[in-house]
């Protein structure tokens, strides 16, 4: 009796122990694993790169006649793109000349880095991906980051060369954001649901299906002017105050393969 | 340091790769199987609290490196889950314990297929469950996900339980086979 009593006690403390390493580890790992994870990124960003580089190449051979039809699809866009481009310039020729008459400072164009991206989010519950390009190519935490006019998110986590991209949809984003067509503007939220990547857009009365939502500059975190999305659905709020649009972001997620990180310039 | 825990070390670094990259080519609805709840369960079953307990530390340090989850939450959720399942495993009906921890060389005391599958999903599937209700409530707690809980349950707690226990059979052979040229059985 008393020796079963002492195995349970040398159990119970065992538990006890445990218990104490865990909620130990788990009050410090906020001090610990910031190091310890600038460490283990570029360790292992080179098999992530090689994993990766499978994985598009096996993403590609299965949708090999959607890309075929899509590849269509963009020789036509870009075709169209070359057009407007040239309508662009020469407004952006008078723009300048504009300006310059009327004595306003010229904006200063952005700079960008090009990374690859090397893994996705380990877990179910966030939404960010892994780049190649870190703190030695000049990345910092919190710049943003972008695919063509697209926005992708920005730098959560920057270690030697590998950083780590929040995506916009991302339940934790908040970003502000504008309607292009009404310019009333309003916040995207990451989506809340942890399903799907789609964004919400709070805040604004004005808003229908179809309508574009860009990125407003304020807060000087997401730059001014980049596709955000296209609105999918509307519904009024519980107080009838506002309206929540589902946005089906401008960027394929799923089939992203590099983006570009803004290092500097305008915001 | 055992060649065990090494080998544990290897694993978890494989699983996180393999969870970043390729793993992504598999996803349901935006839903993926976690490789690394399987080699916890496993541990726990066959090893006991301590290796698991260790095991689901090293998961939580990796798992909050390559993913937004902050600080302290996946090693918590992970590390507690793995040390529960550890000292639970004697108390789970014996059938189910004997199938995954009986010598798996001795053709005599395997159990049959069917019986050892059913084990090793239901297992998975009930600890997953555990393991991300933990994790929700402790993301909860620190007001990171503003998520109902009937939301978090339908849309990532329990498919990613289901389909972490559907492929937990072919990850637990895999596992098992590595330990078995390892020796270590």
């Amino acid at each position: 009796m008393r020796g079963r009593w002492f195995k349970n006690l040398r159990l119970n403390v065992q538990l006890l122990v445990s218990v104490v390493i865990i909620v130990i580890i788990a009050v410090f790992s906020f001090v610990f694993t910031q190091h310890i994870s600038t460490v283990i990124l570029p360790l292992i960003s080179a098999p992530l790169q090689f994993c990766e580089d499978i994985s598009v190449t096996a993403r590609n051979f299965l949708t090999f006649e959607e890309l075929s039809l899509e590849n269509k699809k963009l020789k036509k866009k870009i075709a169209d793109l070359d057009e407007q481009l040239i309508q662009m310039q020469e407004t952006s020729r008078e723009n300048i000349r504009l300006r310059r008459l009327l004595f306003l400072q010229q904006k200063i164009p952005i700079s960008t880095q090009a990374a690859l991206i090397i893994g996705k989010d380990c877990s179910d519950w966030t939404k960010t991906i892994l780049i190649n390009k870190g703190a030695s190519s000049g990345i910092t935490k919190g710049m943003p980051v972008i695919f063509g006019a697209g926005l992708v998110g920005k730098v959560s986590e920057s270690s030697a060369n590998v950083s780590r991209v929040e995506l916009i949809v991302d339940a934790n984003v908040k970003i502000p954001a504008k309607i292009l067509r009404t310019k009333e503007e309003g916040i995207i939220f990451g989506n809340s649901n942890l399903h799907g990547n789609i964004c919400n857009i709070k805040y604004i009365h004005d808003i229908k299906i179809g309508d574009t939502i860009v990125s407003s500059g304020l807060g000087k975190i997401y730059p001014q002017g980049f596709l955000i999305g296209t609105v999918t659905a509307v519904d009024k709020t519980k107080n009838n105050l506002y309206k929540i649009a589902v946005v089906k972001p401008e960027v394929n997620f799923s089939a992203l393969e590099e983006v570009m990180v803004i290092t500097g310039g305008q915001k | 340091m055992k060649t065990i825990n090494i080998l544990i070390l290897f694993l978890i670094i494989f699983f996180v790769i393999l969870q970043c990259t390729l793993i992504d080519t598999i996803k349901i609805l935006d839903i993926k199987p976690d490789m690394l709840l399987i080699l916890i369960v496993l541990l726990a079953l066959h090893f006991g609290p301590l290796r698991s307990l260790y095991a689901g530390i090293l998961a939580g340090i990796f798992i909050e490196t390559t993913s937004a989850i902050p600080r302290g939450i996946a090693v918590t959720s992970y590390a507690l889950g793995g040390l529960i399942l550890g000292y639970m495993r004697k108390w789970i009906y014996p059938a189910l314990f004997y199938s995954l921890c009986a010598n798996f060389k001795n053709s005599f005391s395997r159990p049959p297929l069917k019986q050892r599958l059913l084990s090793e999903i239901s297992i998975t599937f009930v600890f997953s469950l555990i393991v991300y209700i933990l994790l929700y409530f402790l993301l909860q707690i620190c007001n990171i996900r503003d998520c109902s809980f009937f939301h978090a349950f339908i849309c990532v707690i329990l498919p990613a339980s289901l389909y972490t226990a559907l492929v937990s059979p072919i990850v637990f052979s895999f596992i098992i086979t590595v330990l078995e040229v390892c020796k270590i059985t």
